[in-house]
């Protein structure tokens, strides 16, 4: 598959971007739950938006349905309940022009960990005979590399765009077990203004050491500084962090490594967890 | 240390507790008030009031106003402290009420009626109103000696008192 510059507005020039420098010049990705805490004995529904966008939390670039033309998309976004299953019910979610929207059902009592669906994406960058710079979307063997290419590498992504949402009291949340992700001791639904959180960062289901995230309060349009808080995960993975301010907060990290799995000279890792912050 | 202190007060609970039953429970009479409020629309507001030990474990909830499950999330530290666990709050739960004073008397037991040992206790007092304000407070509360207690007022409840009657 060639780049086209046009298509490329969307995820692919994103995570190109992403791949070519640190968290904090790259594209943000993110959910915003419209709940993250429901009570009450009926089903309830939560709604997801999710964007591409740097300015916290507000939309700019939706991601197009994997079919083209389509309306919408029902393998975007998928959830974990509190048994640790994807939930049944499909999640449709609508192509928005500058978000997706769909409607999660919540028919379980705990948390549910909802994301974007994880698919690593390979990237290949070479240099032609010319000398210029170039990328393709696939492995080495690509057949849109050209003849005569050097310096060919090849990388592989993966995102983890997430939040959790609790019904009826909280569970322990299922792991992705693939990527970035965070998990306790605190409760991702138990975030209150003035007390400390504590989190351990994962890869891969793994504790990630030595990681340095930054923890960004929303509504970045409506002030001057970003402010955002830089913290580092500890031997074994762990970090926390007092909460200043109620609102949503965006927790976001990156890793890259070289990596030994055939084909491929490195992976990065990237974070994008939305947390809810109640005052006191 | 943090761990030293809460097996101290294990200890202590647990030998407290062997005396339990010889005890007279300790009995609160808490005087809340709800300020009549010049505002529009005026909903009246959700309450809660609950006991938690000093380490912030829910022990009891003493009142709980509130019509439907759907909205005991907006008493968030409620919610969080109390509402969410398994516990059945329906002998402690009554409707919203109009701006007033009202006596919520606590006869010393917990929702499954035992009685509750004498020490040191959170009260915590949670109050909001829809489209209005949110306000909580938390007072220590020593449930081994007669005392009255005054809780400040802020927007959405009045100066409130609690009077602790040891036995």
């Amino acid at each position: 598959m060639k780049i086209n510059l046009l298509k490329s507005a969307f995820i692919g020039a994103l995570t190109f971007t992403a791949l070519a420098s640190s968290y904090a010049n790259a594209h943000a990705r993110w959910l915003v739950p419209s709940h993250t805490s429901l009570s009450g004995d009926k089903a309830h529904y939560v709604m997801i938006d999710a964007s591409i966008s740097n300015e916290i939390f507000a939309p700019d670039k939706a991601y197009r349905p994997e079919q083209k033309g389509a309306e919408y998309d029902d393998n975007l976004i998928m959830a974990l309940g509190p048994d640790g299953q994807p939930v049944s019910d499909k999640i449709r979610a609508y192509y928005l022009q500058r978000k997706n929207s769909a409607a999660v059902k919540l028919s379980s009592e705990g948390t549910y960990h909802i994301a974007m669906s994880q698919e690593p994406r390979i990237m290949t960058f070479y240099k032609d005979a010319k000398g210029e710079r170039g990328r393709v979307f696939g492995p080495k063997d690509s057949k849109d590399i050209p003849a005569g290419a050097t310096d060919i590498r090849t990388t592989k992504s993966i995102a983890t765009v997430d939040t959790f949402v609790s019904r009826n009291g909280t569970s322990k949340p299922a792991l992705l077990g693939q990527g970035l992700e965070i998990s306790g001791p605190t409760h991702p639904n138990d975030l209150f203004v003035g007390e400390e959180a504590r989190f351990q960062l994962l890869k891969d289901g793994k504790p990630a050491a030595n990681v340095e995230l930054a923890i960004l309060k929303g509504d970045t349009r409506y002030r001057n500084e970003r402010g955002e808080v830089k913290v580092t995960t500890d031997k074994d993975g762990f970090f926390t962090n007092t909460w200043q301010h109620p609102g949503l907060y965006l927790i976001e990290a990156s890793v890259s490594e070289d990596s030994s799995e055939k084909g491929i000279d490195s992976v990065r890792y990237s974070l994008f967890t939305t947390l809810d912050v109640a005052p006191e | 240390m943090l761990k030293l202190n809460t097996l101290i007060a294990a200890v202590v609970l647990f030998t407290a507790a062997l005396f339990q039953h010889q005890a007279h429970a300790t009995e609160l009479e808490i005087e809340l008030t709800l300020p009549d409020l010049d505002v529009q629309p005026y909903h009246r507001p959700y309450v809660a009031v609950w006991l938690e030990t000093p380490e912030r474990k829910h022990v009891t909830t003493v009142a709980l106003w509130v019509e439907k499950a759907e909205w005991f999330k907006d008493l968030r530290q409620w919610w969080r402290k109390a509402g969410k666990s398994d516990a059945n709050f329906d002998g402690v739960t009554g409707a919203t009420k109009r701006p007033g004073t009202y006596t919520i008397n606590w006869d010393g037991t917990d929702l499954a009626g035992k009685a509750v040992t004498a020490g040191t206790y959170l009260l915590n007092l949670e109050v909001v109103r829809e489209e209005g304000g949110r306000d909580y407070t938390r007072v220590e509360l020593d449930l081994s000696k007669d005392g009255k207690i005054t809780i400040d007022g802020t927007k959405e409840f009045s100066q409130s008192f609690v009077t602790i009657k040891a036995k």
